[in-house]
């Protein structure tokens, strides 16, 4: 359509130049053949003469149709292909201009080919901009692969380690570690294959990827992560890391190693297939992530479109969800693990009016789950086992633009207004979505855009035991937020005024009460049931100057205990905090951070105090040399708790890259050294104890070889 | 059912009298606190001081149970074996012997809380016990210490516990490559607690050639026993937090800004959460009792915080073509660059590069590109001629970047002959 326009557009120039030179020289008959001598060149014009849609050999001859001869008097013919002039190419015969790409170097896949005709006085005019699509030398319309491999080795040259810091760290110690990825895409026609990895291998056991679950057994080269997607048309396949689920209640953007299909149904929507593991994986032990039958998921999906012509309009999906989980966290979490089993199904229906002034969505989930027995847990003794249940979950969202961005009083006004609620049953749990089960919430928001003052508020009761069970305590939640959002420079329509700074106010107020408890539930006094308000309200500001930055907030939190006995039991928490980032010039780099965090015991009318001092700097004084350095003070004053008292750390580090490839943005080699050190004062009850100090100096050569 | 919930009073009467009866019997060893609010549908975690422990006794296993008994001829209540839930598995069994004192980390996975929750829908008092073994090594009886669980809704009265926490860069992967010079993408982390409070921490991160940080240093602060929590070594700190936890169970927390990140040396670098022990008043171990006094423990965790990991390196692969044409570049005759000058502003409209023509090249190559190696514009020139006007829209296409040019002449089979250095450009 582009294409389309702009050669309308210069077919309009030029039928519009020809019909001014014709009504100019109506009086004139000799004038027609004198225009063409004196070179008009806007008559000229270009054609393409390969289909733009088709992709073309590796190695395509070029041709272009012109509309008439070349005269000498136009001047010379360009033609840019890419990035790249290749007029020294071009041939020009009659009406027909042709250029061979043999052994060009050109990206592969879609470009883009320009002519241009270079008039004598050196103005280029364009005439005609084409899509060329080439298949690369493989075969395919195009390909790209991208290998990397980095190797570094680091170490401790000396180090020293305080008795605070437990037993003396080990010698100093040489790494050597590596990591390599290869990654790709390769496409021809309507079919797509792309892939990406990453290994990594480190020689000094504490720091290998699965260190921390296989111990001294951890792999040396270990495969962090993959993912190899293939598409063709609306069908895509996806094996590796991919993330499935898109029903908050059984399946939510469940991220894990393993296969997905998914195949689109025009605009009518798509189906998708998953079996995943039960977590996120790392490693080679099992490359799709299916190994364990007792470690997976699977999902499928169908997605509908009740108006295809009005995609989101009116929308149906439908989730299945069957899984099992042993106590396995994923790499990068840690959680406190069962075994559990689901399986259950989920509905949501979303809706909105065609111009999106009310939107609703509803769902309903049922799940079945359980825990298996684990060994682990069960041991040799017999225990109550856990019965199967099938329990319920179920929302609704409803919002509504009340105003659009309305004039009130001259001020562009927008207000909305939104209702959810939410309901799942006690014990309801599906392996594949976080939810709270036995709860029900019930919000009522409303935001709202005054000028370029953003509002927010909100106001929501819950509660829990909904299956009234005689034995529970029954709480009762509620939360109150409030948020405002001043960019107080636009308000005054100053914009530019660096010193008006940017404010955000945030408060947060949240209770629970319990009912009163039954007597077998537990409760010997009215202090351990819930009765509590609890309030948060934070104040930031920003100002940004161009080589300036300050960020200021101030936090204040209280915590109203209200049952009998506890009512003094109050505290109340404070944080100032304030950074400043300064850019004197674009090699240099500073930031000072400064908090002071107070936390009082009401009753027992005790503070705690925390403030910490930091200054951190980057100078970059050549483009492959860098100097860095930190300090940091911070003083502890909790005679509660046992903690470090006082604490204070110094690093700086200088690195130095070494280029031997030219065109590479990056150094090839880079060499760094570091000094850090690290004193601590200990508080064991009321005194204050100095510790050694830590040291280390470490030293390391990286380079990338690839 | 009335007769069940009769039951249950009566049940839990007998527990009271026999707790109390063998209070006297077990009061060499108390523990604080004696009895919890723990959530019904999910994890909790509480740090437990058990004082007044003997030479020679040591701590064995622990069962959580819908009723005790009498453990006689050994000392205190044992769990009736008809009610087990389930040990402490040993996952998660964080527990530190001091000196005449036990600290214990007791988490209750959901399963555990799901079985006292079936009996309390069967008519069952809703409190479950947590009992913890003593074995006197010199031949004593064992001592049996219980605490008291109550079913609760998880949030205020409940310890502050970390139950689950998972951290997550904004990108695809789980191990991102970033560049040193391109900004790195987001990250926090998802926390699922029980309790209200303060979350108090530090977001720090282990460079390449430093230790890596053991199973203790990765344990939130309350975890661990007094005399160990500040012996947890410190990295390179790149920002603190200081969060109120409302009692809704869940929060994300985000981390610094991520431009902080240390991305200057090439390696595998990890981002560490480091909780700090909280104030908050269910989470302080009652004082009265204890011979070690009180004891912050909010935001407890019965495992180890998991770690980030990332990648600094080789992010955007350079073409491998072009950067073998680069080493045989090495070994080309030299060709001279004539205009512009190295640095002499070039004015709009005089943009023609002029060079030393070479007797047998077939045709050059003028490139430019960004001084960072970004190719922008090149044009092949027949050999005959030795300069070349580029079109006036090249300058555009360098968005302001700084620019640098070259020339490289070929023969006529096609063969690489010159080339010439990079030259910086100008544009005025």
């Amino acid at each position: 359509m582009r294409n389309f326009l702009r050669r309308f557009a210069g077919l309009s120039c030029a039928v519009a130049s020809v019909v001014a030179g014709a009504a100019a020289g109506a009086a004139r008959a000799h004038a027609q053949g004198a225009a063409t001598s004196a070179g008009d060149t806007s008559a000229l014009r270009v054609q393409a003469a390969w289909n733009e849609a088709v992709a073309q050999p590796f190695r395509p001859l070029l041709s272009f149709a012109l509309s008439r001869p070349l005269q000498p008097t136009d001047g010379r013919l360009a033609v840019i292909v890419d990035r790249s002039d290749l007029s020294a190419l071009l041939s020009v015969r009659g009406t027909t201009a042709s250029l061979s790409l043999r052994g060009e170097s050109l990206p592969d896949g879609m470009i883009e080919v320009m002519v241009y005709l270079v008039a004598s006085d050196g103005i280029w005019h364009e005439r005609g901009r084409f899509a060329l699509r080439r298949r690369t030398r493989t075969g395919f319309d195009s390909t790209g692969w991208q290998p990397r491999l980095d190797a570094q080795s680091e170490g401790q040259l000396d180090q020293s380690a305080g008795s605070a810091f437990g037993s003396p760290r080990a010698t100093p110690f040489q790494d050597v570690a590596w990591n390599a990825g290869l990654g790709g895409v390769v496409r021809r026609g309507a079919t797509r294959a792309e892939w990406q990895s990453l290994l990594v291998a480190n020689a000094r056991q504490p720091l290998r990827l699965r260190a921390g679950q296989l111990g001294a057994t951890a792999p040396v080269v270990d495969l962090a992560s993959y993912n190899v997607q293939l598409s063709h048309r609306s069908l895509a396949l996806a094996a590796g890391h991919v993330t499935v689920g898109n029903d908050r209640l059984v399946a939510s953007q469940f991220r894990s190693r393993g296969l997905s299909a998914r195949a689109g149904l025009g605009r009518r929507g798509e189906v998708t297939l998953a079996s995943v593991a039960g977590s996120e994986l790392v490693g080679w032990d099992d490359p799709v992530g299916l190994a364990r039958p007792s470690h997976r998921v699977q999902l499928a999906s169908v997605a509908l479109e009740a108006l295809p012509q009005r995609p989101g309009v009116l929308r149906a999906e439908l989730t299945a969800v069957d899984g099992s989980l042993q106590p396995l966290p994923s790499f990068s979490q840690q959680s406190v693990t069962d075994r559990e089993q689901s399986r259950g199904f989920g509905g949501s229906l979303s809706a909105s009016l065609p111009s999106q002034r009310a939107r609703l969505a509803l769902g309903v989930a049922q799940s079945r789950f359980t825990n298996p027995n684990d060994r682990l847990l069960s041991g040799d003794s017999p225990i109550v086992p856990v019965q199967a249940e099938t329990r319920w979950a179920r929302f609704a969202d409803l919002s509504v633009d009340a105003l659009r961005q309305r004039k009130l009083a001259g001020v562009s006004t927008s207000l909305q207004f939104a209702a959810r609620h939410q309901h799942t049953d006690p014990l309801y749990r599906s392996v594949a979505a976080f939810t709270q089960a036995d709860q029900r919430q019930d919000v009522l928001e409303a935001t709202g855009a005054l000028g370029v003052i953003q509002l927010q508020g909100s106001a929501g009761n819950g509660r829990d035991n909904l299956a009234e069970v005689a034995t529970l305590l029954t709480t009762r939640s509620r939360t109150r937020t409030a948020n405002v959002t001043i960019p107080v420079a636009a308000l005054f329509a100053r914009p530019t005024t660096w010193w008006l700074p940017s404010l955000t106010m945030s408060w947060q107020g949240s209770g629970q009460r319990g009912d009163t408890p039954p007597d077998s539930a537990g409760f010997r006094s009215t202090a351990q049931r819930p009765d509590q308000w609890s309030t948060n309200g934070t104040l930031s500001a920003g100002w940004q100057h161009s080589r300036v930055q300050l960020a200021l907030r101030v936090n204040r939190s209280f915590v109203d205990n209200r049952q009998a006995g506890r009512e003094t039991s109050d505290f109340r928490t404070l944080v100032h905090a304030i950074t400043l980032g300064v850019t004197p010039v674009s090699t240099l780099s500073l930031n000072v951070d400064l908090s002071d965090e107070r936390a009082d015991a009401l009753e027992q009318r005790t503070r705690a105090r925390s403030q910490r001092l930091a200054f951190q700097g980057d100078w970059r004084p050549f483009r492959t040399t860098s100097l860095s350095g930190a300090w940091s003070a911070m003083l502890t004053d909790d005679r509660a708790a046992t903690r470090r008292g006082r604490n204070d750390e110094f690093r700086a580090e200088l690195s130095q890259g070494i280029q031997f490839r030219r065109g590479m943005g990056e150094p090839d080699l880079r060499a760094f050294v570091r000094f850090a050190q690290s004193r601590a004062f200990t508080r064991f009850g009321g005194l204050l104890e100095r510790t050694a100090p830590q040291r280390s100096l470490a030293a390391g050569v990286s380079a990338r070889i690839l | 059912m009335t007769s069940l919930l009769s039951a249950a009073r009566a049940a839990r009467a007998a527990v009271a009298l026999l707790m109390l009866a063998h209070g006297a019997a077990a009061h060499a060893q108390s523990v604080r606190p004696t009895g919890v609010n723990v959530a019904a549908q999910s994890a909790t975690t509480v740090f437990l001081t058990f004082d007044g422990l003997a030479p020679g006794q040591t701590a064995t296993e622990a069962f959580w149970c819908g009723a005790v008994v009498s453990a006689s001829p050994a000392r205190g209540l044992r769990c009736d074996p008809a009610t087990l839930y389930g040990r402490l598995p040993l996952r998660f069994d964080l527990s530190s012997r001091g000196t005449g004192t036990f600290t214990d980390v007791m988490t209750i996975p959901a399963s555990v809380a799901r079985r006292a929750y079936q009996d309390a829908v069967r008519g069952r008092s809703s409190e479950f016990f947590y009992v913890r073994r003593f074995v006197d090594q010199r031949g004593g009886p064992d001592v049996f210490v219980a605490v008291t669980c109550r079913l609760t809704a998880g949030g205020a009265t409940t310890p502050l516990s970390l139950t689950d926490v998972r951290i997550a860069f904004a990108t695809e992967t789980a191990i991102p490559v970033l560049s040193a010079d391109a900004t790195p993408p987001a990250w926090w982390a998802d926390v699922t607690y029980t309790g209200t409070g303060r979350l108090v921490g530090r977001w720090e991160v282990v460079r390449p050639g430093e230790d890596a940080p053991t199973t203790d240093d990765l344990l939130t602060e309350a975890t661990l026993p007094l005399d160990e929590r500040a012996t947890q070594r410190r990295y390179t700190q790149i920002g603190r937090f200081n969060e109120f936890l409302p009692p809704s169970g869940r929060l994300r927390l985000a981390g610094p800004d991520p431009t902080r990140l240390p991305r200057d040396v090439d390696g595998v670098y990890l981002v560490l959460l480091r909780v700090e022990a909280g104030d908050d008043r269910d989470g302080v171990t009652d004082p009265s009792g204890l011979s070690s006094g009180p004891v912050a423990s909010a935001a407890v965790a019965g495992f180890p915080l998991p770690v980030l990991r990332y990648v600094v390196g080789n992010a955007a692969a350079a073409d491998a073509g072009s950067t073998t044409d680069e080493r045989a570049g090495a070994r080309l005759r030299r060709l001279s660059l004539l205009v512009p000058s190295a640095n002499a502003p070039v004015p709009p409209g005089r943009w023609t590069f002029g060079w030393m023509p070479m007797s047998d090249a077939a045709q050059y190559r003028v490139e430019i590109g960004t001084r960072d190696g970004a190719p922008v514009f090149e044009a092949l020139v027949p050999g005959e001629s030795a300069a070349y006007a580029p079109p006036p829209f090249f300058a555009a296409r360098a968005n302001g970047a700084p620019l640098r040019w070259r020339v490289r002449a070929f023969d006529l089979v096609g063969r690489e002959v010159g080339r010439s250095p990079w030259r910086e450009l100008t544009l005025r």
